[in-house]
């Protein structure tokens, strides 16, 4: 046998040199991991409320640390705000003009009112106090469940469900749980996006370099001329121009390798969603086709899912109000998920989160957290909660009211006859207060046989009558089909026939391989069963509380009073949305009807809502009366009249 | 046959620089990647403990290669061990990932919405996590495999290489290794990568066993060289 063959001196070295090198880069390795593991975890709220207005939903998008400077480096796009001297909160510049609702102090009434844990927060959480209503701090990176040294901010809940009533000025009440009327939240997307991909001359140009080829052309500059608006030189230059702490060691590493990749994504979906519109652009319906208090949620999942420009999706959905959702057994505008679980996981998810930090270390929870709060305890204000009081005359009950009618007891007889009305043309599809406690909303099917039945906005006759399904309401006839159905859009959008299944499946763990390149095993808590998501094929009859809150008017928010919606007046065809003032007599939004010449950046009323492209038609729910019919019949008049000042008692 | 499958090796050499560095290097590069490259994905607990995995396999499949030549030199023995052990110890790091922090993370959101992990309210641990993704079977069957796996890598360095009875210990400990790998792999087709990893595995293991079957020299009495 053979010794075993001696190792020449020079192997012996390249071997030791390749232990070390590979044991250092394991010791790196896992002194990373651990380093990981020690950074602080989240901190989780109690109380669902709290959990609703500013906990952490997975929507994680830019770090604090660059959220900070984006005014300095951008001011063209995120104009700098102010900071109140009283409670130190931002407010102007960017936060209005996006339309975010800036923070008044720990102590600013609130409907419903703080808990203990919302105002704790307030009063300990400089960030919470400073930035506007539902904005979330965590140490999360972005999509990730992952650990951050860095703070990244997000969007809680309350950041698109939650209004000042009746308008933004001081006397404004902060409620949560009504939609932003104002946010533009495709605006600030658009913008934010702008960040990511603007470039500007390297330095060390000449003048004559930089300087503009003609009137018309901007200077002749090669890509290597041309570098990034946002680097981490320029955002290190900008903190210390604002006198700004500078980022540590790790905060820095972080920040890079975000803005490194964030980079890289906005580069990679340029070519799916163009170039950012510029600032005037955005007040634009060309280039903004959402305008403010509106989303557009399947363009989003058109594009997380499919990476689909989704340029022929029209469906806007204007931000609802999710008070008392324990009465939507199917939720959204289609009664389309079930479930209040499900419903706030596929919201997070168009706003930004990830099948993985969707499931990972307590997003879940706060997400089922605060879908609970809108199921169980969130409650809409009343008219009186909002207007001072007096502004509704009560009128003694007459003698023949029944006792058990506590309802009609706070009721003028103007209102009383307006409920008889509302008895007979609405309940059966919308429900109605309960009588004998109007805190309640009775919804029993035995009673009100078409509530939360589904209203089909495909037209249901291109299909046999006995193929219907049992959820749909049932017109006797195509006419009369046509004179109730409202804009289809947010219906019959393109994928519509696909997406619930494929939304089905991002949750669903025995489709591990997601649409999206994705891939995740496990067991997800947002995961819900196939029957629970559909397509409905229309709008479902849903209750209609706290109604006043709920202007402008159908999901796609085209109506701006319920006295245009009940035909009492001309639906507007063109109306100014933005800053809108409260209609206390047509309730809804005040809209000018017609555009002023110019529209400047910071007019509170800035982009014009026009109900002719698709998407925003005005047309349909012509309960009870049609505009002309309507118009030919005083009684009509008469009896919606006393309609709608029912309805402000809802 | 089978009496020359379990026939010891010619001694017990003691590891050598070269060896060392063949198997050491491959495991901190793999473990170090597994670790880092995760920084790529969406979600590093999840994709560390997957990544760990495809480590500990690739790891393991010159060692499940080989075992049909531990009679055949020091050489052939110590870069099983090595690689046995690495493998091993790859395996448990993804086993530590897995329970400590893709299940662990998730006890506090199952303990108040137990429903939605499929448990019972009072049943509620990291173990009944894994239990309901995985079913008792599967995850018995790797607690069992993985115990097997370690009182096996330690009779490698300290049992007694001529019994029989060890001998058979590491052929039991490599069938159930090796079923424990095709069946996470290609039985339950999870993704191309480790379906694709899993085949490549059956492909080694099977191009030794051929190898060693049709081709008998050297024998331990002859010059590797
Ligand atoms: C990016 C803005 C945004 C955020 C953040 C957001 N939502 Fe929504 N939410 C919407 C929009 C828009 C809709 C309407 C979708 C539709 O039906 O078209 C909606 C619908 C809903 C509904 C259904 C309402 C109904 O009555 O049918 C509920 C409930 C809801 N959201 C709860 C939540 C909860 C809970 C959270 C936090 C976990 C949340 N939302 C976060 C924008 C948002
Ligand atoms: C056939 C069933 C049906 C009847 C009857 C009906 N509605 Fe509706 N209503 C709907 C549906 C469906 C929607 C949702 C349409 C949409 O979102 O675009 C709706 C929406 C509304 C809205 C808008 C809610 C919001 O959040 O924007 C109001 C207000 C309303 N109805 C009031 C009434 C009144 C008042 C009556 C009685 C005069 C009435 N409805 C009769 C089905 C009905």
């Amino acid at each position: 046998m053979n010794p075993a063959p001696r190792t020449s001196g020079l192997a012996r070295l390249v071997c030791w040199l390749a232990i070390c090198l590979s044991f250092l880069t394991l010791a790196g390795a896992i002194t990373l991991a651990v380093y990981e593991h020690s950074l602080p975890k989240p901190t989780w709220f109690q109380s669902n409320q709290a959990v609703f207005v500013a906990g952490n939903i997975g929507t994680e998008f830019i770090p604090l640390p660059v959220l900070e400077v984006l005014p300095k480096i951008f001011p063209e796009r995120f104009p700098p705000t102010e900071e109140d001297k009283v409670t130190g909160a931002l407010k102007g510049g960017w936060i209005a003009r996006y339309g975010f609702l800036e923070r008044r102090g720990a102590d600013e009434p609130t409907f419903p009112r703080s808990e203990s844990e919302l105002a704790g927060l307030l009063k300990s959480s400089e960030l919470h106090r400073k930035f506007p209503v539902g904005f979330t701090f965590s140490n999360y990176r972005p999509f990730t469940p992952d650990p951050s040294p860095v703070t990244f901010v997000g969007l809680a809940c309350a950041g698109c469900h939650s209004n000042r009533m009746p308008n933004w000025g001081p006397g404004g009440k902060l409620i949560y749980g009504a939609g932003n009327t104002r946010l533009d939240l495709i605006g600030f997307f658009e913008s934010f996006r702008a960040t990511l991909l603007e470039k500007e001359p390297i330095p060390g140009l000449t003048a004559n370099q930089t300087k503009n080829y003609s009137l018309i052309e901007g200077p002749d500059l090669t890509p290597q001329q041309q570098q990034y608006r946002l680097t981490m030189a320029s955002i290190a230059q900008a903190r210390v121009d604002l006198k700004l702490p500078p980022m540590n060691f790790a905060e820095e590493k972080m920040v890079a390798v975000w803005l490194s990749g964030a980079h890289a994504a906005a580069e990679r979906t340029a070519v799916r969603d163009d170039l950012p519109a510029d600032m005037s652009q955005l007040m634009t319906p060309e280039y903004n086709p959402v305008g403010p208090g509106r989303t557009e949620p399947f363009v989003t999942l058109d594009h997380e899912m499919f990476d689909l420009p989704a340029k022929h999706n029209f469906g806007y959905s204007k931000i609802p109000a999710v008070f008392r959702e324990k009465y939507r057994e199917w939720a959204q505008f289609d009664g389309s998920v079930k479930f209040p679980r499900t419903r706030s996981g596929l919201a997070a998810m168009t706003a930004g989160g990830s099948v993985d930090n969707l499931s990972g270390l307590g997003v879940a929870r706060n997400i089922l957290a605060a879908a609970t709060y809108t199921v169980d305890d969130l409650v809409g204000p009343t008219w009186n909660d909002i207007f001072p009081p007096g502004s509704k005359p009560t009128t003694p009950s007459p003698s023949d009211l029944d006792p058990t009618d506590r309802e009609g007891i706070a009721l003028t007889s103007r209102q009383r006859e307006g409920r008889a009305v509302y008895r007979k043309q609405c309940a059966s599809c919308h429900g109605q207060p309960d009588p004998t406690d109007p805190a309640r909303w009775q919804t029993d099917t035995a009673k009100f046989p078409e509530f939360g039945k589904i209203v089909p906005t495909v037209d249901p006759f291109q299909f046999d009558t006995s193929k219907w399904p049992d959820y749909w309401y049932k017109f006797r006839t195509r006419d009369e089909w046509q004179k109730q159905t409202v804009d289809p859009e947010r219906v019959v959008f393109r994928d519509g026939s696909r997406i619930p299944f494929v939304l089905f499946t991002y949750f669903d763990r025995a489709y591990p391989q997601k649409i999206t390149g994705e891939y995740f095993p496990l067991q997800h808590p947002l995961a819900t069963d196939r029957q629970h998501i559909r397509n409905s094929g229309g709008y479902i009859n849903g209750p209609l509380d706290s109604l006043f809150v709920r202007a402008p008017y159908l999901h796609n928010a085209s109506i701006p009073t319920l006295e245009q919606l009940l035909n009492l007046q001309d639906r507007p065809a063109t109306f100014l949305r933005g800053l809108n003032d409260y209609d206390r007599d047509a309730v809804g939004l005040k809209a000018p009807t017609t555009a002023p010449e110019t529209i400047k950046l910071d007019d509170p009323l800035f982009w014009l809502f026009d109900t002719r492209p698709k998407g925003n038609h005005n047309t349909g729910h012509n309960y009870p009366w049609t505009r002309e019919e309507m118009k030919a019949s005083s009684d009509f008049q008469a009896q919606t009249r006393a309609l709608l000042e029912y309805l402000k008692t809802f | 046959m089978s009496a020359e499958f379990l026939a010891p090796p010619p001694n017990r050499a003691p590891v050598t620089l070269v060896q060392f560095t063949w198997t050491f290097v491959p495991f901190a590069l793999l473990v170090a990647t597994a670790l880092i490259y995760a920084e790529l994905s969406q979600n590093l607990r999840l994709f560390r403990t997957i990544y760990l995995i495809r480590a500990s396999l690739v790891l393991s499949a010159p060692a499940l290669a080989l075992l049909p030549f531990l009679h055949h030199g020091a050489a052939a023995r110590n870069l099983w061990r090595l690689f046995w052990t690495f493998g091993l110890l790859a395996h448990l790091a993804h086993l530590a990932y897995a329970v400590f922090f893709v299940f662990g993370d998730q006890v506090d959101t199952a303990r108040i919405h137990s429903d939605l992990y499929g448990l019972s309210k009072d049943n509620v641990s990291i173990y009944s996590m894994i239990v309901e993704q995985q079913t008792a079977p599967v995850v018995w069957g790797n607690i069992a495999a993985t115990v097997v796996w370690l009182v096996d890598v330690l009779l490698g360095w300290f049992g007694n290489y001529e019994s029989r009875k060890v001998a058979i210990f590491h052929w039991f400990t490599w069938l159930a290794v090796l079923v424990a790998f095709l069946i996470s792999t290609v039985y339950f087709y999870k993704n191309p990568v480790s379906y694709n990893l899993g085949i490549g595995l059956a492909a080694v293991v099977a191009l030794g066993l051929v190898v060693r079957l049709f081709w008998r020299a050297p024998a331990s009495n002859t010059s590797a060289n």
